[in-house]
């Protein structure tokens, strides 16, 4: 399998303050990879610099294919349609239509972001990268202001969507379970600044396990000198 | 319960006429200076001018609230993206921002003549500053995350501008023209007094000259039910253009 995504000694000052500290890791084609750490410590950061938003201090972010970004807040313009929302920009794919049902939003796509439901404006947010023709995904966070029904919901539709697009996602979350359930593997950061403690493969089977080392390995990570 | 509310509403402006009437019939007021409400309604027939003034003041209105609401938004945009373009030309404009328009009448008319110009020049000035403020506000306070998704999906300056910028900030730009709007028509009215061999504002000027005092009257009624109307218009253009408030 090839790299779709290379992280190279990544290094992001805001002034004196120092958000991240030399963070490498690769993202292989068509891999989940989950990126987890303390509230604080920067994953945002990371994602805004690997996406192109905010320009690192250093080091190096080498990428194939198209970058599509979902937001926290899935960030829909209100005065748009859901579907005015997807197509926004120019250069956009013609099969919206197709891209509506098959995040089941066709029947909502003249309807405006206030009027649907938050997991249907996820699904929203998610659809608009689709149409930008994003095979890579990163993801903010998307769930972390969902019900937990909802949650479970749109966690399998985007599992769902991952295998039939073959997609590669590179998805930040604070909660363990879930980037143990939806990833291949997990990076674990470090609180601010961070850095890469360990990457660890996400076997489903051992969940126990894995949550018990992912939390003893934040802990116990030492403070870096700013 | 709207039903009872309209009904007191029509209660009270038929208290309000029947007052008045028997005001000025008790105490022998004198009715051409002080005419009656029956006189003023009756005036409005004697007027050969009304549909005449009426659509030269409206048209002028028009035009120069249209020029003015353009041109502002255009301004606003600009200076509220540009911020080296508002360090020089907006701070440079800002300063005639607070010169009273009512105080250009003159300069105007000499400037420009007693013809249609002047006025529509007047008229677009004053409603030009709060749609260009209000513009550039609603740019200014696009929320810094549009920015982000605008940037992560590639989109280019100008549509940035079309799309994103300009739409998100209707209703900032909508609040901005129905308050230039309503001190475009003060200073017509003004203009046309001073000014003008034709309109609404020319037509009270003149009749008090005449002492037509009713139809005086009749004519600032009008006025009002005017300006009642456009601010109303206002309120349904909004609901047109922003669908997405409609809910709120």
């Amino acid at each position: 399998m090839t790299n779709k995504l290379i992280i190279k000694d990544l290094c992001m000052r805001f002034g004196k303050l120092r958000v991240l500290s030399d963070i490498s890791f690769e993202v292989k084609e068509n891999e989940f990879v989950s990126i987890i750490g303390p509230s604080g410590c920067g994953k945002t950061t990371l994602l805004y610099l690997i996406q192109g938003l905010v320009k690192q201090t250093s080091g190096d972010v080498i990428s194939e294919g198209r970058k599509g970004f979902v937001f926290q807040d899935h960030n829909l313009f209100p005065w748009k349609t859901i579907k005015e929302n997807i197509l926004i920009g120019p250069n956009k794919q013609s099969n919206v239509d197709f891209i509506l049902k098959n995040v089941g939003l066709e029947e909502f796509s003249d309807f405006y972001p206030e009027q649907v439901s938050a997991g249907m404006k996820q699904r929203a947010g998610i659809a608009r990268c689709l149409a930008y023709n994003s095979d890579i995904l990163l993801m903010d966070e998307p769930f972390c202001s969902l019900d937990y029904l909802t949650k479970i919901k749109v966690q399998e539709f985007l599992l769902k969507l991952w295998k039939e697009r073959k997609l590669t996602i590179l998805f930040v979350t604070h909660d363990i379970e879930e980037a143990i359930k939806l990833s291949d593997k997990i990076v674990v950061l470090s609180k601010s600044p961070a850095r890469v403690i360990k990457i660890i493969k996400a076997d489903k089977n051992k969940s126990d396990e894995i949550k018990k080392e992912i939390l003893d390995l934040i802990q116990k990570a030492p403070d870096s000198i700013n | 319960m709207k039903n009872n509310k309209s009904i007191y509403l029509i209660l009270l402006i038929l208290f309000v006429l029947i007052g008045w009437q028997f005001v000025v019939i008790v105490f022998n007021l004198n009715k051409t200076l002080y005419p009656t409400p029956i006189g003023v309604f009756t005036s409005i027939f004697e007027s050969n001018n009304l549909f005449l003034d009426l659509q030269i003041s409206l048209l002028r209105l028009l035009s120069g609230s249209v020029i003015g609401i353009i041109s502002g938004i255009l301004f606003g945009i600009i200076t509220g993206h540009f911020s080296q373009i508002n360090e020089t030309f907006g701070k440079f404009t800002n300063f005639f921002r607070f010169i009273p328009p009512l105080a250009l009448v003159p300069l105007f008319l000499l400037w420009f003549g007693i013809g249609e110009s002047s006025k529509i020049g007047l008229l677009a000035w004053s409603c030009f500053f709060p749609v260009w403020i209000s513009t550039y506000n609603g740019a200014k306070n696009l929320e810094n995350k549009y920015y982000f998704v605008a940037k992560s999906l590639d989109i280019k300056r100008f549509y940035f501008i079309r799309e994103i910028l300009f739409k998100g900030s209707l209703n900032y730009i909508l609040n901005g023209a129905r308050i230039g709007i309503g001190i475009a028509f003060s200073v017509l009215i003004a203009a046309e007094m001073i000014g003008a061999y034709a309109g609404l504002g020319y037509r009270i000027f003149f009749l008090q000259s005449v002492y037509r005092v009713d139809m005086m009257i009749a004519y600032i009624i009008i006025l009002g039910i005017l300006g009642i109307i456009i601010d109303r218009s206002f309120v349904l253009i909004s609901k047109k253009l922003m669908p997405w408030k409609n809910d709120e």
